[in-house]
């Protein structure tokens, strides 16, 4: 899989998917794991859905759930980058620019309301074997349609792409 | 085997036997290891090259496995003996080890006084046998056979026999401690039997200087001190402070060896006579001379010792004498350089100096009493060692360089003439062969390519060069750097000499550098050893144009006197070494330079001269005569003015000043002071310039008729600094039709000429300049007088023996507002403020003559002469190239005639292009070379890497626009150094369409200066990407993923559905109309945020993959989002003040409005994402501002305007898909930061953007599903 990853178009961009999609990912017992849908590797995910779950941790953790209605996606949005030092590199990222993406996180975190229909971007990971999406980024959608736009996107696509590249691994 | 550790004797003989240099130190080192490896066994493995090669002595020197003995003794040389087999013979001062049989040269280390004479057993030794036979013993351990006893004194005659000699007089002594010694010399004398026969002998011997005790006791003659000492019974500390002079000669000049090795010992020498010696003609000195009864005590060191010797440190902080003991790590010039420990050079460059035989590689020696120079270079710190009076290329005047004395008196006279003297450098420069420089400049620029660069953090330079340009990825594109001999930190030193092809070149015999001398006089010759300090190197070359690096850095001692580099290695850039001829310091070559000058004192210039403005200077086309090349035709052409210049011979103190500096009277009439300069009046005919004119004798009586057709003039010639009257005149054509009644020369009195150069007159051709006013002398015979009248448009032959002055003309400053105002008068097209630029200004600097008009009585000439300027300005100046009043076109040469009939060549008209070179690329496939001559195709690379390419494409900034040029230049001394960031003049480009030019076979380029490099970004994207009317529109294209770009028609029409997740690359500027055409800057609106963007590069995905958007302006601003508002922590982030944002305003709180603010102060910036390009947050941005600095308030919100357009909604793009080629270019013309990521990545040009409607994409989606497609 690993080699797979490294090559595959799909593990390089955003794939939407449905919630229920997403929760029957497989993932390996590698460290960190790896997910592939139909043994086509990816990594980065974009869900949109109603948020129905808010716990927010200050200066550490925002965590919420997301709700597309095939699911909920448990997201957690990572506010420590002060203190942590993943986020500065190893020292490696100038203290302004850390500074700078806790100030962004910090915004993403401000806008996400229990209710409020949220697009998330972010890479897909694991928390006690549950599938979960680390975030990246947060728009707040204000347009009904866009969420059926996403549901028939997903659908779209996941023919016309996700499971082709299957078909093709 | 069972001989390991039981030892081996060796004789002297077997050691001779013996053809490479080994080791037995067996006995001292690790225990030994068997089987036994005897060296004759590899007697004949060895290469042959190892012997005599001192630097290969420690690489394989070869170890004795088991331990080897030597019994002998050690005794000093005998000058007599003619068996010594060593390199210097029977000059030798070595220690000579015995065996009964043979004797062998040596060294001891741990040199005990008692060990001389006596037999000692050798137990650890090395040997490095000499290459004509023979060698050389180290003694590392040795032991007493037979102790006797340790001796404090010895007789230093060793004789059976005594020497008839009469020691009556040997009854002085001296107690002191050794400071330093001469080496041994022989000198001429007379002596008992040899008096009377009349032949001279010669008595070798050597000085040795001790600071002698001052002490009563030690001073007194029954040496009552001397016996307390030696009894052990110090009373007191002694001073050695006094300088006693011991002259050791005759059998004692055999003591060498020992003396140097009791260098700083304290010693009693008793019988000694007391001499005057005369050293020289007129030095005497009185001195200690050994006797046959003279003996040597060595003294206990004392306690406290009062050295008089290391307070002899000079008042210099940089050099002072001193002792240095180091590890020899390389010996070089046949040991004339020595290198220490990696940072100290040895220079041993007095020949009368033995070198001690051990001096190789690996050894560990003592340098007494050098002089030390600690220099500090910009490449490193050096030590530089001098051993008594030794010199190095160095930066001294020729008076520091006196006549070599002998040895005695530099010794003795070493304070006068060492490093005492006030004529010693003070600091150290080093000359090294060119093709190290070139070396050291390849590793500069290797290490310019390969720093990590921020585009935000480039290093600006003094120079105004900056590194933005060696960005990954950016290849193709020459860039340029400009180091200097600051940064260098050496000396050039070299001849100047024109290479076979035509170009002047510095040599040195390992390298010719091109170089650039913009004053270098007309009359120089090619003699002469040229040494330059202030010089700049510019190097223009490929940003992937890495050489080999050589093993060790160029500039350390092994590169620098070791083997040089292969010269002939091709170098993947070009230097050009770049200096003025005013900095260049002739060694040896006073003569040369006085000559010349001498040359031009006597022969003043006077009489009347032509006066030209070069125009043109062609390229030097090859010529084929009979079948045959022939000699490149080097042709000029050039403006003849209908003004002579008449010189007086005269020198100006004999007229009177006040005709200069009184400028009341009024142009036309009669000059008061003129006429009364007592002469006898002489009308000048007109036309009548091919007589001698007025030559001396006339007293200046040309003079006496000034008016509007004559301007008096003050010349001052550069090279003889004198200064002469002079008179401009009208010539007959100047005088012709209706100019007489002007009193002016009109445009139609301008005649072109062409001036064609010989071969052997290249110099000549070389350094003649376009734009600069030269001139030419009156004969019978010069090609102007031979034609005169007729001479326009005609072709002459230039004559070897003829030179053409470059003449400047210097003018009051009240002319400008003089002339200005009449000639405005009358033709009203001279701005007065133009005459303030620095183009007018051009001609004034540094030339052969200077010619100081004033304005008052000058007004004619110079009214013509802004004409002319004026009527070339339209081709030759700067500035758009659409605002040109005409399109000032060249007349057309026949050939573009014929070629425009022929309908198969492009046509367009011949301009000239000035302005800022933005950026040079290199074709190598020759496209857009339409005139390729064959030395381009022939791929020359002594052409360099921009002349010697098939085609190249060079944009160039005039004013606002950037224009494009393209195809082959020929190499020309006026266009060396051509790289970005220089403003030059391309002249007599074709003009095509558009902004695009093209380089023709008389295409030439003129560097003006050589500017600030500045942004390569700044340059725009074809046209036809920038068209946003394209021929399509969203009715007729249908929505595509990404991930099937790739299926799509190149160039085709595609829609996508996406969202930014990263920028690649963003340009940012004022809009150019913000200041409004009544000078009042434009305030932002929300609707014209006055920001342009002239390319950006935006990462977006749909999903399936991610694509490259490459959009500018509207399209642009629309995906970083500038007309949304910036979210509040931005604020936070940044520290940004709110002061400007207004509640409820519209134009307030956008991006745009704050992208506006910063643009406002920095009015240009460039950002780069060197980080994700699939998650924002991850993004490496880099920001750089056009002028100064940017604040880190202002970059934070830059950061998070661009943070901000990675989190919108999803935008709706219709753009081209662009093909790779395109991409590519395009790529080429941004800087396009990871190529090796982008490969496989599919770009797009976006033609527009619109928020998507998700109703409606919803609904095709929808009717997507159901109909199964």
């Amino acid at each position: 899989m690993q080699s797979s990853s490294s090559s595959s178009p799909l593990s390089k961009t955003h794939v939407k998917l449905l919630a229920f999609d997403l929760q029957s990912l497989v993932q390996t017992a590698t460290s960190p794991p790896m997910f592939a849908r139909d043994c086509v590797p990816l990594s980065w995910v974009e869900v949109l859905g109603t948020v129905t779950f808010y716990d927010n941790k200050p200066d550490r953790f925002l965590k919420f759930a997301v709700d597309d209605g095939t699911g909920c996606v448990p997201c957690i949005l990572w506010l420590n980058h002060l203190r942590s030092p993943i986020f500065s590199c190893n020292g490696r990222r100038e203290p302004r620019d850390v500074q700078l993406i806790a100030h962004v996180a910090a915004n993403h975190a401000s806008k996400v309301r229990i209710g409020a229909v949220a697009r998330v971007r972010g890479m897909i990971t694991s928390f006690r074997g549950a599938m979960q999406v680390t975030v990246s980024d947060v728009v707040i959608e204000t347009d009904p349609n866009t969420e059926i736009l996403h549901w028939l996107d997903c659908i779209r696509l996941a023919r016309r792409v996700y499971d082709r590249a299957s078909g093709a691994t | 085997m069972g001989n390991c550790g039981e030892g081996e004797t060796f004789k002297i003989s077997d050691l001779f036997g013996q053809r490479r240099p080994f080791s037995a130190t067996s006995s001292i080192a690790a225990p030994a290891r068997c089987p036994r490896t005897h060296p004759k066994l590899r007697r004949h493995a060895e290469p042959s090259s190892l012997r005599g090669s001192p630097n290969s002595i420690s690489e394989f020197l070869l170890p004795l496995n088991y331990p080897v003995s030597l019994y002998g003794r050690l005794t000093l040389p005998d000058h007599g003996d003619e068996g010594c087999n060593c390199p210097y013979g029977k000059n030798s001062c070595c220690f000579r080890f015995c065996d009964g049989d043979s004797s062998v040269c040596c060294d001891v280390l741990r040199f005990d006084f008692s060990m001389l004479h006596q037999r000692v057993k050798i137990v650890s030794f090395n040997f490095l046998p000499f290459e004509h036979g023979g060698g050389f013993l180290e003694i590392i351990r040795w032991e007493f056979l037979h102790f006797d006893g340790e001796r404090n004194s010895i007789p230093l005659w060793f004789g059976t026999h005594p020497l008839t000699e009469d020691c009556t007089k040997a009854k002085y002594h001296v107690h002191g401690m050794i400071e330093s010694l001469s080496p041994v010399s022989s000198v001429p004398c007379v002596t008992g039997n040899s008096a009377t026969s009349g032949d001279m002998v010669y008595l070798r011997g050597f000085l040795v200087k001790i600071l002698a005790c001052e002490w009563n006791l030690c001073t007194a003659k029954d040496g009552v001190g001397i016996v307390m000492e030696s009894n052990g019974e110090s009373c007191r500390d002694h001073a050695f402070t006094k300088d006693v002079m011991v002259y050791f000669c005759g059998f004692a000049s055999s003591w060498h060896a020992v003396i140097t090795k009791l260098v700083r010992r304290a010693i009693v020498i008793s019988g000694l006579k007391k001499k005057l010696i005369h050293i020289g003609k007129d030095v005497m000195e009185k001195m200690l001379v050994t006797a046959e009864n003279s003996v040597l005590q060595l003294l206990r060191q004392p306690t406290k010792l009062s050295w008089n010797g290391d307070k002899r440190i000079s008042h210099r902080g940089s050099e002072e004498c001193c002792n240095y003991t180091g590890l020899v790590r390389g010996v070089y010039m046949e040991g004339t350089v020595v290198e220490l420990d990696k940072e100290v050079w040895l220079l041993l460059t007095d020949h009368q100096l033995l070198l001690p035989h051990g001096l190789r590689a690996g050894a560990v020696i003592s340098v007494k009493n050098a002089h030390i120079f600690r220099v500090k270079y910009s490449w490193g710190k050096v030590t530089v060692e001098g051993l008594l009076k030794m010199y190095c290329l160095s930066k001294c005047s020729s008076a520091v360089f006196q006549n070599r004395g002998g040895v005695y008196v530099e010794y003795c006279k070493h304070a006068s003439c060492g490093f005492d003297a006030e004529l010693c450098p003070t600091n150290l420069k080093l000359a090294v062969p060119f093709s190290l420089l070139i070396c050291h400049c390849e590793a500069m620029w290797a290490d310019f390519l390969l720093e990590p660069i921020t585009a935000g953090k480039a290093s600006r330079r003094s120079d105004g060069s900056s590194s933005m340009y060696s960005r990954k990825g950016y290849s193709g594109q020459l860039i340029r750097r400009i180091i200097s001999s600051n940064e260098i930190g050496v000396t050039l030193l070299g001849f100047l000499k024109i290479s076979p092809s035509g170009w002047l070149q510095f040599v040195d015999g390992t390298y010719s550098l091109d170089v650039l001398i913009p004053d270098l006089p007309a009359s120089w010759n090619s003699s002469g050893l040229c040494e330059v300090d202030d010089y700049n190197v510019i190097i223009v070359g490929k940003p992937d144009s890495l050489a080999n690096p050589l093993d060790c850095p160029p500039f350390s001692c092994r590169s620098i006197f070791g083997s040089c580099p292969d010269k002939d290695r091709r170098m993947e850039f070009d230097i050009i070494v770049h200096f003025h001829w005013s900095k260049v310091t002739c060694r040896s070559l006073s003569r040369h330079l006085s000559d010349t000058m001498k040359n031009e004192h006597e022969q003043p210039i006077s009489g009347a001269f032509h006066l030209l403005r070069i125009v043109h200077q062609f390229p030097p086309q090859q010529r084929y005569c009979g079948g045959s090349i022939a000699a490149p035709a080097m042709l000029v052409e050039a403006i003849l003015l209908p003004w002579d210049l008449l010189v007086s011979g005269k020198d100006v103190e004999h007229v009177s000043h006040s005709a200069f500096t009184n400028g009341a009277e009024a142009p036309g009439n009669v000059c008061g002071n003129w006429a009364g300069v007592p002469s006898k009046r002489k009308k000048i005919a007109h036309g009548s310039r091919t007589d001698s004119g007025p030559m001396e004798g006339d007293d200046c009586s040309f003079l006496s008729q000034l008016n509007y057709q004559r301007v008096p003039c003050l010349l001052t010639f550069r090279a003889s600094k004198t200064e002469h009257i002079g008179c401009l005149t009208l010539t007959k054509v100047g005088l012709s039709k209706d100019n007489v009644k002007n009193g002016i020369g009109c445009d139609s009195s301008f005649h072109k000429v062409w001036l064609e150069f010989k071969s052997t007159d290249v110099v000549k051709f070389m350094v003649l300049k376009i734009g600069g006013y030269y001139m030419l002398k009156h004969q019978k015979e010069d090609p102007i007088c031979k034609h005169f009248g007729n001479a326009a448009d005609r072709k002459l032959l230039f004559a070897s023996e003829e030179l053409l002055w470059n003449i400047s003309f210097d003018i009051a400053d009240d002319l400008f507002e003089r002339v200005c105002n009449n000639y405005a008068s009358r033709k009203n097209i001279i701005p007065r403020k133009t005459m303030m630029e620095p183009w007018f200004h051009q001609f004034l600097a540094s030339s052969d003559c200077c010619a100081h008009i004033s304005a008052a009585i000058g007004d004619s000439f110079i009214t013509d002469l802004l004409s002319l300027e004026f009527s070339l300005k339209a081709v030759s100046l700067g500035g758009s190239f659409n605002d040109l009043p005409y399109p000032q076109e060249l007349p057309q040469p026949p050939l573009s005639s014929e070629l425009c009939h022929a309908r198969v060549f492009t046509e367009g008209n011949l301009v000239s292009i000035h302005g800022d070179v933005v950026s040079i690329e290199i074709l190598e496939n020759g496209l857009g070379n339409l005139y390729p001559s064959s030395e381009n195709f022939s791929g020359d690379y002594q052409e360099g890497i921009l002349f010697g390419a098939k085609s190249s494409i060079i944009h160039v900034l005039t004013g606002s626009d950037i224009v494009c040029l393209s195809g082959s230049l020929k190499k020309q001394t006026s266009s060396l150094g051509l790289g970005p960031g220089v403003n030059a003049t391309f002249l007599r480009v074709l003009k095509l369409r558009g902004s695009k030019f093209m380089f023709t076979p008389v295409s030439s380029v003129k560097i003006n200066s050589w500017g600030k490099i500045t942004d390569p970004c700044m340059i725009k994207p074809p046209e036809k990407w920038f068209s946003s009317d394209a021929s399509f529109s969203s009715e007729i294209v249908s929505s595509s993923l990404i991930s099937h770009l790739e299926e799509q028609s190149r160039n085709g029409a595609v829609q996508l559905r996406g969202r930014v997740t990263a920028i690649n690359s963003l340009i940012m500027e004022m809009e150019n109309s913000h200041v409004a055409s009544n000078g009042l800057h434009l305030r932002f609106s929300f609707q014209n945020p006055l920001i342009n963007i002239p390319i950006a590069s935006f990462f977006v995905e749909d999903g399936t993959s991610s694509c490259l958007c490459w959009c500018n302006a509207e399209q642009a601003l629309t995906l970083l989002r500038l007309y949304d508002k910036l979210p509040q922590p931005a604020f936070e982030s940044s520290n940004w003040t709110l002061k400007w944002v207004k509640d409820g305003s519209n134009n307030c709180g956008s991006s745009a409005f704050y992208l506006n603010k910063v643009l406002r102060q920095h009015h240009r910036i460039v950002v780069s994402n060197f980080g994700s390009m699939l998650d924002s947050p991850r993004q490496d941005l880099v920001i750089s501002a056009g002028r100064n600095d940017i604040r880190h308030s202002d970059e934070d919100l830059l950061k998070h305007i661009i943070f901000n357009a990675c989190c919108g909604r999803a935008w709706t793009i219709m753009g081209t898909v662009l093909d790779s080629d395109t991409a590519r270019e395009l790529g080429k013309h941004v800087c396009l930061q990871r190529d090796f990521e982008l490969e496989g990545i599919q770009h797009v040009w976006v033609t527009k953007v619109s928020s998507t409607e998700a109703h409606l994409e919803a609904k095709q989606v929808l009717d997507e599903l159901l109909s199964g497609t």
